[in-house]
């Protein structure tokens, strides 16, 4: 089967809407006529009525009708005012106008109990919400034995930080795990790396709980396996139990997002008409990762990232660290059957730099979801995730790049140029990180060969095998891709495999000594500094000769091997 | 299983000298308590050595150290009664504190890739080994003249060992994780206490009816583990030699 025989079949509706379920917890409902007893409880808990002592611990009050409902606000009404409950914030809603919150936190006898009060949610007079946790049974006598500067004391000498004389602790009632309760003073210290809050016994001094306030999303290193089947490390973070693909290791803010087939969640975020969020980010329980295009999409990043950094200094997209974001699985395989053309050629067939979208409108990196298994594109070939090939994320990102720097305009020669450096960067970054070879997993002068299988779309060492120019004179002067940005990309192509790897141009027949392969970083130094510091805008390949030219003398000097192998190349490539 | 190889022949060793010199010489041990107090030294021992693995970024993380040999100044006093004819039972309580040094090697896998290294080596100075040992002896004195007699020795001893150990090696890794730059070795101070040996030989030199001095060469040997803490949950076990070669001089008193 050939996706050509399945494309037209165009039926947007049959698309899979995948809608958030809200989860939700499992609160203990107070029955009314628990309420009754809860209100004596704590009445009794407040030194009021002795003789009640229901010694039942934390009730949580969620109320599920409206006859609960109002027991509860009954319950909270009597107990602000024996001042079991005292009222510490009161706003306004921002978002639904006319309603109240209300939030009150439970005394004992004067003393606040720590984590425990009622959210009250008012429309004039009318309660419409409540919830929270109280404490009942509580049969303490709140005195301290120990004074707030002993109980500081305590803290101090268990933190082993100093605490100013305004950081004097608080003294509460705290509800330990075994259901019984403790004066305590409550204070937190910075300490050792970590914010960490300090119960001491207002009794003994001894610390009874401690607990790190930091809220951390800690960086983590994963394992995962890639589109073709290799392992891989990833940097990742681990957040609330889980393992997210926001890697914490690398400079910039790098996320991975899996929009999970949502072909209109996808348009949405690129329009600009939501933003993703951390629950859209790329995940995995145990952070070893099986979603392979989830894996490569957010090492390959790093790893284009790193190249970067590695061979020019370059801190990233802008040079100044903006964030690397991808987009993985914009649409599900198997709703290709049922997908338009230009969803096909945009999001199954193809990956894209979107420039202006994302985070600060620095731009993404979309990436398409390839074919099914079993099918093939007319030409014969197997498309596969195309963030599996580290040379297509090494090309989107360039293009990021080139809109930061030269921002060549994409048409014309100045397009090409704009296809033809991410071209030469994608071929790069394989070099730097992968061996020299033909297959899977190794580098060549072929692109995306790695996931379009056999042979990738486009060679820069024989440019004419995938039907592109290797010559100016060969070059396509039609109106097509923007005026053949893809296809005329085949001469600057040329012309740097040649710069390195030095050979003959079949149709102009001249010979090129390049560099070699080992000083290979010369030419892509060269040619960097051309892209993106020396051309403008509306660069021609001439222009380009130029400015790489001129790029090569200023890095190595006149007359030096990386300066007569561009010049040869750029001859031989008929661009004068 | 080793110390009882070695215990077995020693304790036959002073049982036979004990037959053989019982009826050829009156008991000479000139009281009933022998007291001793005796400075000396535990010469060179061989270090002993870590190969610790933890993981780190999904693989695995090692951890060599090499711990130096000690020599420390030993310091006993002990107790010796006189059971039957030259035959007795003692006890010394002796310890020996030393500062010593481990080189380590640290290396520590990649974040971004596998089967990538980074390594890392140094040296930790000053670690204290604080040894206690009590031992107890079977003894048989062996006149050789008026004033000079050899008493030679065997028993269990019992060795309490305090260790620095490196427990762990702290260091920079920052982007892009190329290389991890030292900070410096984590130490941990262990204490294990285990069960060994001694046989010793002793010559005793009397100047006068109550007071002596003597010359003492022992060999006593324990074998102490230490369990520092541990990055994962992997059990870390430090194997070392407690005792060796100990010499040394004092004085006696016999009452």
């Amino acid at each position: 089967m050939r996706v050509t025989d399945v494309s037209g079949r165009s039926n947007r509706q049959a698309r899979l809407r995948i809608d958030a379920v809200p989860v939700q917890e499992d609160p203990v409902n107070v029955p009314r006529w628990w309420l009754a007893a809860i209100v004596v409880a704590l009445a009794a808990a407040s030194g009021r009525h002795p003789a009640a002592q229901a010694g039942v611990g934390a009730i949580t009050i969620a109320p599920a009708s409206i006859a609960e409902l109002r027991a509860a606000d009954a319950l909270v009404d009597a107990l602000v005012r024996d001042e079991g409950l005292r009222l510490v914030k009161e706003r306004g809603d921002t978002l639904i106008q006319g309603r109240r919150h209300e939030r009150f936190r439970q005394y004992y006898k004067g003393v606040p109990v720590f984590g425990a009060g009622v959210a009250r949610q008012l429309d004039a007079a009318q309660t419409i919400s409540i919830f929270g946790k109280i404490y009942a049974g509580i049969d303490m006598d709140p005195a301290p034995r120990l004074s707030r500067e002993e109980g500081q004391a305590a803290i101090v000498e268990a933190a082993g930080a100093p605490l100013g004389v305004s950081h004097l602790p608080e003294l509460v009632i705290l509800p330990t795990d075994t259901g019984s309760y403790v004066l305590a003073y409550k204070a937190t210290v910075f300490a050792r790396g970590d914010l960490t809050t300090y119960f001491a016994d207002a009794r003994s001094g001894g610390i009874v709980l401690r607990f790190s306030e930091l809220k951390r999303q800690t960086a983590v290193v994963g394992r995962g396996k890639g589109v073709l089947n290799d392992d891989k490390k990833l940097s990742v973070s681990s957040l609330g139990g889980t393992f997210v693909a926001m890697d914490r290791l690398r400079p910039p803010d790098l996320r991975t997002y899996d929009l999970r087939g949502n072909l209109s969640r996808t348009e949405s975020f690129l329009n600009g008409v939501i933003a993703l969020g951390t629950s859209d980010l790329a995940t995995d329980s145990d952070n070893n990762w099986t979603d392979v295009a989830n894996v490569d999409g957010h090492v390959h990043a790093g790893y284009v990232y790193d190249y970067y950094f590695k061979r020019f200094g370059r801190r990233g997209i802008d040079d100044l660290n903006a964030p690397v974001v991808s987009l993985i699985h914009p649409v599900r395989r198997q709703d290709i059957f049922s997908a338009d053309p230009d969803v096909i050629g945009t999001f199954y067939l193809n990956a894209f730099w979107c420039g202006g979208c994302g985070p600060d409108g620095k731009g993404v990196m979309v990436y398409g979801e390839g074919l099914p298994p079993g099918v093939l594109l007319t030409t014969g070939q197997y498309v596969d995730y195309f963030s599996g090939g580290l040379d297509v994320v090494g090309h989107e990102l360039t293009h990021g790049v080139t809109e930061h720097s030269s921002n060549l305009v994409y048409r014309g020669e100045s397009g090409a140029l704009n296809e033809a450096f991410s071209d030469m960067i994608g071929a790069s970054v394989e070099f730097f990180f992968q061996p020299t070879g033909a297959g899977p997993l190794k580098a060549d002068y072929l692109l995306g060969e790695d996931i379009i299988t056999p042979g990738g779309i486009r060679s820069m060492a024989d440019p004419a095998s995938h039907g592109d120019p290797d010559h100016f004179s060969k070059r396509y002067t039609g109106t097509e891709d923007n005026g053949g940005v893809h296809i005329n990309s085949g001469i600057p192509n040329h012309a740097f495999y040649l710069a390195i790897e030095g050979g003959v141009n079949r149709t102009s027949g001249l010979a090129v000594r390049g560099v070699g392969a080992p000083n290979r970083d010369q030419i892509e130094k060269v040619f960097y500094r051309a892209f993106v510091f020396l051309l403008q805008e509306g660069a021609t390949f001439s222009m380009a000769r130029a400015a790489t030219i001129e790029s090569a003398r200023d890095l190595y000097g006149s007359g030096s091997a990386a300066e007569r192998a561009v010049t040869e190349a750029w001859t031989a490539v008929g661009v004068n | 299983m080793t110390r009882v190889r070695l215990l077995t022949p020693s304790l036959a060793l002073v049982v036979t000298l004990c037959a053989h010199t019982a009826h050829a010489q009156a008991p000479d041990w000139g009281g009933r308590w022998l007291i001793s107090a005796t400075g000396g030294m535990q010469p060179n021992r061989k270090g002993f050595s870590e190969e610790a693995t933890f993981e780190r970024n999904v693989e695995t993380a090692t951890l060599g150290t090499k711990y130096a040999g000690f020599r420390g100044n030993l310091f006993e006093g002990g107790l010796d009664v006189r059971l039957w004819r030259n035959l007795g039972l003692g006890v010394q309580l002796g310890s020996m504190t030393d500062r010593s040094g481990a080189v380590f090697d640290l290396t520590v896998p990649h974040p971004f890739f596998f089967g990538r290294n980074r390594s890392v080596v140094g040296e930790a100075t000053g670690l204290k080994r604080e040894q206690l040992g009590l031992h107890v002896r079977l003894s048989y004195l062996v006149p050789v003249s008026r004033r000079f007699s050899v008493l030679v020795s065997a028993g269990p001893s019992v060795f309490q060992v305090r260790q620095g150990i490196v427990a762990g090696v702290q260091y920079a890794d920052v982007y892009p994780f190329d290389v991890i730059t030292l900070v410096g070795p984590t130490i941990e101070t262990r204490r294990d206490t285990s069960l060994g040996f001694n046989v010793a030989s002793e010559v005793l030199w009397r100047v006068g009816r109550h007071v002596g001095f003597g010359g003492m060469l022992r060999f006593a040997r324990a074998t102490v583990e230490f369990h520092p803490s541990s990055e994962d949950s992997r059990e870390r076990t430090i194997s070392s030699i407690a005792g060796g070669f100990q010499t040394g001089g004092g004085l006696r008193f016999i009452f």
